[in-house]
């Protein structure tokens, strides 16, 4: 197979997948592009979804081990960023229902998304949470979690919404529901804290 | 559009995901609808508001740390990955060329009759059909493994042409006896 130049010609970025080809190949420089260009709404999706910054390093780092050990297991016909918040997504789900912060109850109306949201921080958890989290965080902190999932997937993770209702396995109709109860409470929130104006 | 397709339609819009037909008749309902304009006014408000906070960032020793095992990784990388494929053809030949090798050297040991002998092997078979039959049988198999290893070289072209004549001569006399 021939090697895609290092020095993309007329300045086009080389594609994720180009890179992570040349990583599979042996390229380390290919990986630590790809890490640069994605670190950051990784970093961010697993902070907000976690609600943690802590747990969320261990996380980001845990997702680049498993897109490592599984290189060779991808498959070019899937974007690079799908899969990689496919696993982020897999693991984040998996480490917050192991705390008990996951519930899947269906919600159906704007006050029971925040209301029903899984069993919530203790008090000395929240002081730690206000603390350390930005208001964006903290006001997502409060939003049940399987509108959060859709929220940070489509605005982080660039995921579209029917891909995000494969990788729920949710309808679409419910995605879309639960990104516009998201961005009700979210706006709900920063009001309260008066950032934005009414 | 009523106004909970219309609030789909909003959401697809905000990232580009609605089709043409979708983002007309939201714009209509829009234009005629109050609430709904309100709703999509709050979402993209909300939304701008969020992504004025940059994302948070990764601290340094995670970063080192994935990379770090980014590169001990050779099971896959590295120059090992670029030769592999030229690994397997080389191991494919030698597997071959042992192949070849033992077939060559066992040939011998069958009983393939040459001219001078071929009477006597006659004779004998007309006398042991049964075990006659059971070695034409081998001698086919030999044939048979011969044509698979044809790729190999010309030269066991040859063999498999001699041993062809060989087997049918031997048949033909059998038969006539
Ligand atoms: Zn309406």
């Amino acid at each position: 197979m021939p090697d895609q130049p290092l020095s993309p010609v007329n300045n086009v970025e080389p594609s994720d997948d180009a890179l992570f080809e040349r990583y599979r190949k042996g390229d380390a420089a290919a990986f630590e592009q790809l890490l640069a260009r994605h670190q950051s709404a990784l970093f961010g999706f697993l902070v907000r979804m976690a609600g943690s910054r802590a747990l969320a390093e261990d996380l980001f780092q845990e997702t680049w081990l498993r897109v490592v050990r599984e290189a060779r297991r991808y498959r070019s016909e899937q974007k690079f960023s799908r899969w990689l918040f496919t696993i982020a997504n897999r693991l984040v789900i998996d480490e917050l229902r192991r705390r008990k912060r996951w519930n899947t109850v269906s919600v159906d109306d704007d006050e029971a998304a925040v209301t029903l949201q899984a069993r919530g921080p203790s008090a000395a958890e929240e002081t730690e949470r206000r603390r350390t989290l930005s208001r964006i965080e903290a006001a997502l902190a409060t939003l049940q979690p399987s509108l959060r999932q859709v929220f940070l997937l489509r605005e982080h993770g660039g995921v579209s919404f029917k891909e995000i209702a494969a990788m729920t396995g949710a309808p679409l109709g419910t995605v879309l529901w639960r990104m516009s109860a998201a961005l009700k409470h979210l706006r709900k929130e920063l009001e309260a804290d008066g950032v934005t104006a009414k | 559009m009523n106004c909970e397709r219309a609030n789909e339609a909003l959401m697809l819009d905000l990232y580009g995901e609605a089709g043409e037909t979708d983002a007309a008749a939201l714009k209509e309902h829009l234009a005629n609808c109050a609430a709904c304009r309100r709703a999509a006014e709050a979402s993209r408000e909300a939304l701008a508001e969020f992504r004025r906070e940059p994302s948070p960032r990764p601290s340094r020793e995670t970063v080192e740390a994935v990379l770090a095992a980014a590169q001990s990784r050779p099971s896959f990388g590295g120059v090992f990955a670029l030769w592999r494929p030229a690994l397997w053809r080389a191991v494919a030949v030698v597997v071959i060329a042992l192949t070849a090798s033992f077939a060559i050297k066992f040939w011998p040991r069958t009983p393939v009759p040459l001219a001078g002998e071929r009477a006597s092997v006659a004779t004998q078979s007309a006398a042991t059909e049964t075990s006659w039959d059971a070695e034409s049988v081998a001698v086919s198999e030999h044939i048979r493994l011969a044509q698979a290893d044809v790729a190999i070289g010309s030269s066991l072209d040859n063999r498999i042409a001699g041993l062809r004549d060989a087997l049918s001569e031997l048949r033909n006399g059998s038969d006539g006896f």
